[in-house]
């Protein structure tokens, strides 16, 4: 009998160390400042395993790809039910991947932090892990109050920053652009007459030195004859190095530059590796005019045509007590 | 019981496992698999314009790595239907797997084509670098003889044209490898045309 026990647990660790699936991409455990302070939630699907197709160009349909073996199913059909669930909310997320496979491009991950806001006093808060049950907490200004029904404080408004991981190429090393993208789902009624608000701040870092950036923002009115921004008057960029780039845009939330979206790329190009790398994001919303000094902490750069190191930004606004900002980060092996 | 007969009890126990094993993973394989015909006849009974009849082509660049079944007949008020398979292996046995059909976007309406747009993967698993694009059809809801379509690629965009592939009762064209090799070249495939034998337009994608 022990024979034969010890006989079945060699077999099953056999099995066990031939089908565990490789794991590709990192825990997404990692919490983050505004995390512990902040109602805020974050997760990251990985579509290495996922099937994309593409249907008459209109139609998406994302499913668990058949051809992969038993075992990385599991992990399939969990990255297949994030992927539900985030739809059901952000149905925009679909265009985004028409667009990708329409173009052909590889779509590796996406990550999001989903921030849930109130209206006070003519300016969006964070909501406090705290005062989650007791918004009272929070004194509405009557005249935001007077605006709509949708100004109130127990409404709630809700800023997304999404990142996703976009390779193209038919060798390595590849092209990969970091695309994070950021709605706003602002339904305050706007108009002239309402005070003008700080511009807003959006920042990315890659762990490695990034050859373009690209940036476009979106306003739920027209400001100049359209409803896209137009660099140097609606957004510009404020700052940067090899690695990071700082982009400042108008937002007015409570006037007719009220900013609906927001998309800031990097690209760059690297060879696929085992270790995984980390892309932040960073949206910082201020209400006043203010300077936002960025430190950098790491470096970046390429070795061997791979990704090395990661870089973190950390902010010093000039007047802390009317900003907030948000974090968002993608890992992936690449 | 003796030293010998433990070793004997042993190296049967083994045998015993490896064949059970060997046996539930082939089943699992066999079961989960079909042969091209049985390809067809799942076909047959999934389809959603109840079509009587698929007509096979396959990938063609990986010997026949994946097979694709295009509906000939059924209801032509809704939606072209192409079944996706794909070959998996058992040892020196293929035999080929559901991926998909296009018509479970949901996709209904009346078309005169249909396109799919996908990464394929290789036989070892790995994803494919160039996204593989199908239009495909039943000849009886068109008369689709040719297509127009751009390229673009680093020297720029140029039209072309050619002939639709006909085959028993159906049509299809494949492109594949699309995407970008770097961040200046970009082969992309767009304004497909599409032309019935008098040179009318019949639809653009």
């Amino acid at each position: 009998m022990k024979s034969y026990n010890k006989l079945l647990g060699i077999v099953l660790a056999v099995l066990f160390v031939l089908y565990t699936p490789c794991v590709s991409f990192a825990d997404n455990k990692e919490t983050n400042y505004n995390k512990e302070k902040y109602e805020e939630y974050h997760d990251q699907i990985n579509f290495e395993d996922l099937m994309i197709c593409v249907i008459n160009k209109k139609n998406i349909f994302v499913t668990v790809d058949p051809t992969i073996s038993f075992f990385k199913k599991f992990e399939a059909n969990k990255q297949k039910k994030k992927y539900d669930k985030y739809v059901e909310n952000h149905p925009e997320v679909e265009n985004e991947l028409l667009d990708s496979v329409n173009s052909s491009d590889h779509i590796c991950a996406i990550s999001y932090t989903e921030a849930p806001l109130i209206y006070v006093d003519d300016h969006y808060e964070r909501i406090p892990k705290e005062d989650n049950i007791n918004m009272s907490s929070f004194t509405v200004n009557a005249n935001a109050a007077d605006k709509t029904a949708t100004s109130s404080a127990s409404v709630r408004h809700r800023l997304t920053l999404n990142t996703s991981i976009v390779r193209r190429g038919t060798s390595a090393p590849y092209i990969y652009t970091a695309r994070t993208y950021g709605t706003w789902d602002n339904s305050v009624l706007s108009g002239e007459k309402a005070p003008a608000a700080g511009n807003d701040f959006i920042l990315q870092a890659c762990p490695t030195v990034t050859s373009s950036v690209r940036f476009s923002s979106k306003y739920n009115y027209e400001t100049n004859g359209s409803k896209n921004g137009i660099e140097g008057k609606n957004y510009f960029k404020e700052n940067g190095g090899d690695s990071w780039v700082q982009y400042e845009v108008v937002d007015d939330p409570a006037g007719l530059a009220q900013l609906s979206e927001f998309s800031l790329s990097q690209t760059f190009r690297a060879q696929i590796t085992t270790e995984t790398k980390k892309i932040n994001s960073y949206y910082i919303h201020t209400w006043k005019q203010m300077d936002v000094t960025v430190s950098v902490s790491g470096s970046a750069g390429v070795s061997g045509g791979k990704p090395s190191a990661g870089v973190s930004l950390s902010f010093t606004p000039s007047i802390k007590d009317k900003q907030w900002q948000l974090y968002n980060y993608i890992a992936f092996n690449w | 019981m003796t030293k010998n007969k433990i070793i004997k009890r042993c190296i049967l126990i083994t045998v015993l496992s490896a064949a059970a094993i060997f046996s539930a993973v082939f089943a699992h394989y066999y079961f989960t698999t079909m042969s091209p015909d049985d390809c067809k006849e799942f076909c047959i009974e999934n389809t959603q314009r109840n079509a009587t009849d698929f007509v096979l082509f396959s990938d063609g660049r990986y010997i026949e790595s994946y097979i694709y079944y295009v509906a000939s007949d059924g209801d032509s008020s809704k939606a072209q239907e192409l079944f996706i398979f794909k070959r998996k292996y058992f040892g020196p046995i293929a035999r080929y797997e559901f991926i998909m059909s296009s018509t479970q976007s949901g996709r209904e309406g009346e078309e005169k084509f249909g396109s799919v747009q996908f990464f394929t993967r290789n036989d070892k698993g790995e994803k494919e670098t160039g996204a593989t694009l199908l239009f495909f059809g039943a000849e009886r809801d068109s008369d689709i003889t040719t297509y127009e379509y751009t390229l673009t690629v680093r020297e720029g965009s140029n039209v072309y044209s050619g002939n639709v592939q006909k085959y028993n009762s159906i049509w299809y064209v494949k492109f594949y490898g699309l995407g970008n090799t770097d961040e200046n070249y970009k082969k992309v495939i767009t304004d497909v045309k599409f032309y019935d034998s008098k040179g009318n337009l019949v639809g653009v994608y």
